[in-house]
């Protein structure tokens, strides 16, 4: 956490491989992603780390689970499998019958539902979720929370939110606040 | 690829009313290019048909010294046999023996000099179709006291002729003698070319002949080959076969019209590559737009995984559908086009066809497009359309995933 221009989004953008450090390394189970070449590293990111966006950013023309199934099939999955596991995923977001509507006929918490679907869908090491409760009502925020929790213990990928929403930083085991670009407090909890 | 033809496929409709325009726009221009190529190259037709096919024939052959003197004496040796030798040739389709020379048509009202032809009515009828051109009378039924002659329609005008009338025909027999005979206009002909029609008379051979003292003479060939592609090279083979005689190509004997068929070929290819460039232009246009629309979500894009080639094979995808459904419509129509307007024909006798007759144009177009053109002008403009989505997709790929997540 931190406000605005602490360097949260910069930090999330380090550590999922869309920007390199002018200095230092980002290793990430063993490998400096940090050195690796474009295309080693967009493998990598499709490998390992989902991503959730401030404005959800669905794919407009796609329903929402073939933007579940998005990056499974960059990932060459087998038709069956994707089929499945997006089906799956939907149901775990509670959106099982919005599974052929596409994003524009959805709310914004139904859209950033979708999002958490299709960036565990793949089941990558972790998630990166760059302020995702912003566009939302309280409502939303807490419905899009209680499913991340869940998805956090069932699937067993660990999820990193760049916030400044207090609902997030209730629910979080570790907080890191970031000030002008440096780790000002780092937080552990046992919830 | 199912996923990113699907995708492409969706991309495109987005924006109906952007994609339309632009659909329609391609479809406009192909039909301008299809009817602007069909316009010219049906006029070009028309005139080679009536030039070669009724005139002049593929490729003729003459006494060296006839070219410049048309008279009898100037006959090829062996004549009939050559034109059987040559009849015999594989890629032969008629080769027509004739007595060509100059001489005077008189009536009981005027004169005028013509080119007589003394022909075989059979063998004419399938080199020239001169059988189909009569407007008036009949061919060579030879049902009257006198011998026939067939004369063009605007002679007869300037004659005062008619069917039926007495004319005489006078020229040189092979010693250099005058000689004149009375034939009976059996039959008026018309053609384009009003040169050809006032100046040229038709009589059979076998009576023409004995009139020059010379049963078995022949002045000129005129042959039909096969396939016109090969004239020059069969034009070649003949001047081989037979180097005494003067062997000319229908390229040699009409090089107006030759050079314009030629600059045709190559003027149609710039013309309608000028068109299908402006077109990929306004695709360009097209398609830049809807991706300087979508920078932030082609980061997203790029940020959970796809490659910056699939995007822009992506981008480059779009182009082509919107291309092909485009192309494919828009050549569609145009064929329609062709085909209505060559139900009745295109008239010009309106807007100064009549001029067009005296160079030997038909005052009636009708649009020529060889299935090729049609072929050429779709595979033209997909090549154009992917040419022109390198732009947008170099573009489209061009922002750091980072950066275009970040942008609205």
């Amino acid at each position: 956490m931190g406000p605005s221009g602490s360097g949260k989004t910069t930090f999330l953008n380090l550590i999922g491989g869309l920007d390199k450090p002018t200095q230092g390394q980002v290793v990430i189970d063993g490998t400096d992603i940090s050195t690796l070449k474009e295309s080693k590293l967009f493998d990598f990111r499709l490998r390992n780390i989902g991503f959730v966006f401030q404005s959800y950013n669905l794919i407009p023309v796609l329903t929402a689970k073939e933007n579940v199934s998005f990056i499974m099939l960059l990932q060459k999955q087998s038709k069956e499998a994707m089929e499945k596991r997006a089906k799956e995923m939907l149901e775990q977001v509670g959106l099982s019958d919005k599974i052929n509507v596409r994003p524009n006929q959805l709310s914004g918490g139904q859209q950033q539902r979708v999002a958490v679907a299709r960036a565990l869908a793949s089941k990558p090491k972790f998630v990166l979720a760059d302020e995702p409760t912003a566009n939302l009502d309280t409502e939303s925020a807490f419905n899009l929370l209680d499913i991340m929790s869940r998805l956090n213990k069932e699937e067993n990928i660990t999820l990193i939110f760049s916030t400044h929403d207090q609902r997030v930083i209730e629910r979080a085991k570790r907080v890191i606040t970031l000030v002008d670009g440096e780790v000002s407090k780092d937080e552990k909890f046992d919830r | 690829m199912k996923t990113l033809l699907k995708i492409s496929w969706r991309n495109i409709w987005r924006n109906r009313t952007r994609s339309l325009v632009i659909i329609i726009a391609i479809i406009l221009g192909l039909m301008g290019g299809v009817f602007s190529a069909g316009m010219r190259l049906g006029i070009e037709t028309q005139q080679f048909r009536e030039t070669v096919e009724t005139q002049i024939s593929h490729i003729q052959l003459h006494h060296p010294e006839f070219i410049a003197n048309p008279e009898a004496r100037f006959h090829l040796d062996n004549g009939l046999a050559m034109a059987e030798e040559i009849m015999d040739l594989a890629w032969t389709k008629i080769a027509s023996p004739r007595t060509v020379f100059d001489g005077m048509i008189t009536s009981a009202n005027m004169n005028a000099g013509v080119r007589i032809k003394g022909i075989d009515p059979e063998i004419e009828a399938r080199t020239t179709g001169l059988n189909e051109l009569l407007e008036e009378g009949t061919y060579f039924e030879d049902n009257g006291r006198l011998p026939s002659v067939i004369i063009g329609q605007r002679l007869a005008r300037d004659l005062r002729a008619e069917k039926g009338s007495r004319i005489v025909l006078t020229f040189q027999d092979k010693k250099g003698e005058i000689v004149s005979a009375s034939f009976r206009v059996e039959a008026l002909y018309s053609v384009v070319s009003p040169q050809f029609e006032e100046r040229t008379v038709f009589v059979k051979s076998t009576i023409l002949n004995p009139l020059i003292e010379d049963n078995n003479s022949v002045t000129e060939i005129a042959v039909l080959i096969d396939n016109l592609d090969d004239y020059q090279a069969k034009a070649e083979m003949l001047r081989e076969m037979y180097p005494e005689a003067e062997v000319r190509s229908w390229a040699d004997l009409a090089p107006s019209l030759h050079f314009s068929i030629e600059f045709l070929h190559r003027n149609l290819a710039w013309m309608v590559g000028i068109i299908i460039l402006g077109v990929s232009f306004g695709l360009l246009n097209t398609i830049l737009m809807s991706v300087l629309e979508r920078v932030n979500e082609l980061g997203v894009l790029m940020a959970i995984g796809m490659k910056r080639l699939q995007v822009f094979l992506m981008v480059v995808t779009e182009t082509a559908l919107l291309s092909v459904v485009a192309g494919a419509l828009g050549l569609i129509l145009s064929y329609l086009m062709v085909i209505l307007l060559n139900i009745n024909g295109i008239d010009m006798s309106g807007a100064g066809g009549e001029g067009l007759a005296e160079f030997g144009y038909d005052t009636i177009i009708f649009l020529e497009v060889p299935a090729k053109l049609y072929f050429d002008v779709g595979i033209l403009l997909v090549v154009f359309a992917i040419l022109a989505s390198i732009y947008p997709a170099w573009k489209a790929v061009r922002f750091s995933p980072a950066e275009a997540v970040r942008m609205e």
